[in-house]
């Protein structure tokens, strides 16, 4: 059931997620992922953009570029669909790759929810409530 | 383009880098990883400004390293751009300079080799597969020639009306008869060089189009065998002719195998052209003593100094390279082909003899190995001179999936082999062969052993490549005992046997 690699599977159920509430671009990610972690989670480059392009090859994502324009209101089409602005000023003509989360991404997710959820749940079932620790002190 | 001037910025602060970089930071990125790769470098260097940008240099590095299609690698590199522009920003509000910010910028993104290294196999996920579907079809095709060999070859009535035109040297090149290929008995003496040589007219006929059927490639393998018979039933004359082949200007040569050179040079030449030199060495030798016409060009007319006595070849050469101050492929060699000394460039002689081999590396793979430093470590160790990456003419090679394809002169297919010991040996990997491969999906050969008489491993793959890099395949691996490792000497047996001889025992 639990066959894949449980970080690696971590990893992409992270970045589906986030893409899950709106389009976003790598870096945007990654201090997304940074943020509602309280820091604790970073999602580097190096896992990020070969995952991103896997995800995107299995068509659980789709992207579109963005030009930063130098009026600074430099909205995409994506962000601007979704609400989502991007007051950049100072990168203008920079390129911006946005990912969005497609309907076969969305029932992954959900496919993947379910299993972690029941992963959590199994292994519930084998941690003492407060800790080892506690347990051998008390 | 991205510059920095480091002299306009001096004095300023913190605050005013910040918003230099940030206007820099959006003003290109193709066409500085474009500099930075190499097309502009010059350009750069002679530019009035000062050093190149840390990012559009580390973007430069990791483009070369991705070797992705164009498209897929500008918009790669394009987003890793903006991913870093935007990180400094924030590093540099964050109170870094703009140096501090660049270099943990990239930093975060680890170094440019792994990244390329995942973002080219998250970009290329069907290689591998692709491979297998390649390696299945020529198991198929193999496997098809396998069966027709264990029936042996067709009668040569109606077919054998179907000739190949003059142009098919293979077709008209003496061979043992077809049987022996499945006769128990050991490949019988060829030439390696006459399958090299002749396959530039023949080796078409072998080619097995991967879409091929069964029944399509026993016709096929039918017509040939026939053809050939014809061309055996001709005079010995004939088929000696026939295997000769002509130079580019025109000589003509007789192949036969890289034999020692037998024969002793005593000569004692002051200040001699290379052509009164080359005669005067072949008739201490007493042997016809060829040079091929791409051995003079320059230095037809240089004079040399020589003072040999009771020299071999080897010796001979390696004085009058020294005379010549030739090196590396450019330094002459002899081959022995029918009694008369050939002598050319080490590189003309390499693309005559190399051979496409298929290692299988995937007992590496398992290992702590990292497959995309392999190749570059091979090349960097094996001649380095001689690979087409550094731009040498002599060799290439290519990982694919579980394979090390790598076409090269047998001599470093020897020292290839060894290198890929090493790694065998420091890794985990508990098993590696080392004969040449067989694909997964072939039938699967008796274990590969060292055997007291020579034997025939029926179902194996043997690729290999003439001077032109055609391919051809044949279905047998024929094993003596010297054992089964590299092939240093892959044969193209007209009657699609191929022999290999080993130094060492890779399944050791």
């Amino acid at each position: 059931m639990f066959g894949r690699s449980f970080q690696r599977d971590a990893s992409q159920l992270l970045l589906l997620s986030v893409l899950a509430e709106k389009p976003l671009y790598g870096y945007a990610m990654t201090k997304e992922v940074a943020a509602k972690s309280g820091g604790e989670l970073k999602l580097t480059p190096g896992v990020l953009y070969p995952l991103l392009a896997k995800l995107e090859r299995s068509g659980f994502i789709d992207s579109s570029w963005e030009t930063i324009r130098s009026d600074r209101r430099a909205v995409s089409d994506v962000a601007a669909n979704e609400g989502v602005a991007a007051d950049e000023d100072e990168a203008a003509g920079r390129k911006r790759k946005w990912y969005r989360l497609t309907d076969k991404g969305r029932a992954e997710l959900a496919s993947a929810l379910k299993d972690h959820h029941a992963y959590v749940n199994m292994l519930a079932a084998f941690l003492p409530r407060s800790g080892g620790q506690e347990e051998t002190s008390s | 383009m991205i510059r920095l001037n480091r002299n306009d910025r001096e004095g300023h602060g913190d605050h005013g880098d910040r918003n230099d970089a940030a206007t820099r930071g959006g003003a290109s990125v193709a066409e500085s990883v474009r500099r930075a790769s190499g097309d502009g470098a010059e350009e750069m260097k002679a530019g009035s400004v000062g050093r190149m940008d840390p990012i559009c240099h580390w973007l430069g590095l990791l483009q070369r390293m991705l070797k992705l299609p164009a498209d897929i690698q500008s918009a790669v590199v394009v987003e890793l751009e903006s991913h870093l522009r935007e990180h400094v920003r924030d590093l540099m509000l964050e109170g870094l300079n703009e140096d501090q910010a660049m270099r943990r910028a990239i930093a975060d993104l680890g170094d440019a080799a792994g990244l390329a290294a995942s973002l080219r196999s998250a970009h290329r996920p069907h290689r591998r597969m692709l491979m297998h579907v390649a390696l299945f079809a020529i198991a198929g095709s193999a496997l098809g020639l396998s069966v027709f060999a264990i029936r042996g070859p067709a009668q040569s009535g109606p077919v054998a009306a179907d000739t190949p035109p003059e142009s098919s040297l293979l077709a008209r090149t003496p061979v043992a008869p077809a049987g022996n290929s499945s006769g128990g008995q050991a490949g019988p003496a060829i030439a390696p060089r006459a399958g090299a040589a002749a396959g530039a007219g023949g080796a078409s006929n072998l080619l097995a189009p991967a879409a091929e059927s069964l029944d399509e490639a026993q016709l096929r393998l039918t017509n040939l065998l026939a053809s050939r018979a014809a061309a055996e039933a001709t005079s010995a004359a004939y088929a000696r002719a026939a295997r000769r082949y002509t130079t580019h200007e025109g000589e003509t040569f007789t192949p036969e195998s890289i034999a020692p050179i037998e024969g002793r040079v005593t000569v004692s030449l002051a200040d001699v052209t290379l052509v009164e030199a080359a005669n005067a060495i072949g008739k201490s030798i007493n042997k016809p003593f060829y040079f091929h016409a791409t051995a003079w060009g320059e230095f037809k007319d240089k004079r040399v100094t020589l003072e040999l006595k009771d020299a071999g070849i080897d010796l001979t050469m390696r004085v009058l390279n020294d005379a010549l101050s030739m090196h590396g492929g450019y330094a002459l060699v002899a081959r022995q082909l029918d009694g008369t000394i050939e002598v050319a460039p080490q590189m003309y002689f390499d693309k005559l003899e190399r051979r496409l081999v298929s290692y299988n590396i995937s007992a590496l793979e398992d290992g702590d190995i990292c497959m995309d430093e392999l190749l570059p470590t091979i090349t960097e160790l094996v001649e380095p001179d001689a690979w087409r990456e550094h731009g040498g003419e002599s060799a290439m090679g290519k990982v694919l999936g579980n394979r090390l394809l790598i076409e090269a002169p047998p001599r470093m297919h020897a020292r290839i082999a060894w290198v890929l010991r090493q790694l065998k040996e420091s890794g985990s990997a508990d098993t590696i062969r080392w004969h040449i491969d067989m694909p997964d999906c072939a039938p699967t050969p008796a274990p590969i052993s060292a055997p007291a008489a020579p034997a025939r491993i029926p179902g194996a793959v043997i690729v290999m490549a003439d001077q032109d890099a055609r391919i051809a395949l044949a279905p047998e691996l024929v094993v003596d005992s010297q054992g089964p490792l590299i092939a240093d000497r892959v044969d193209l047996h007209p009657g699609l046997i191929a022999q290999t001889r080993s130094r060492a025992n890779g399944t050791r």
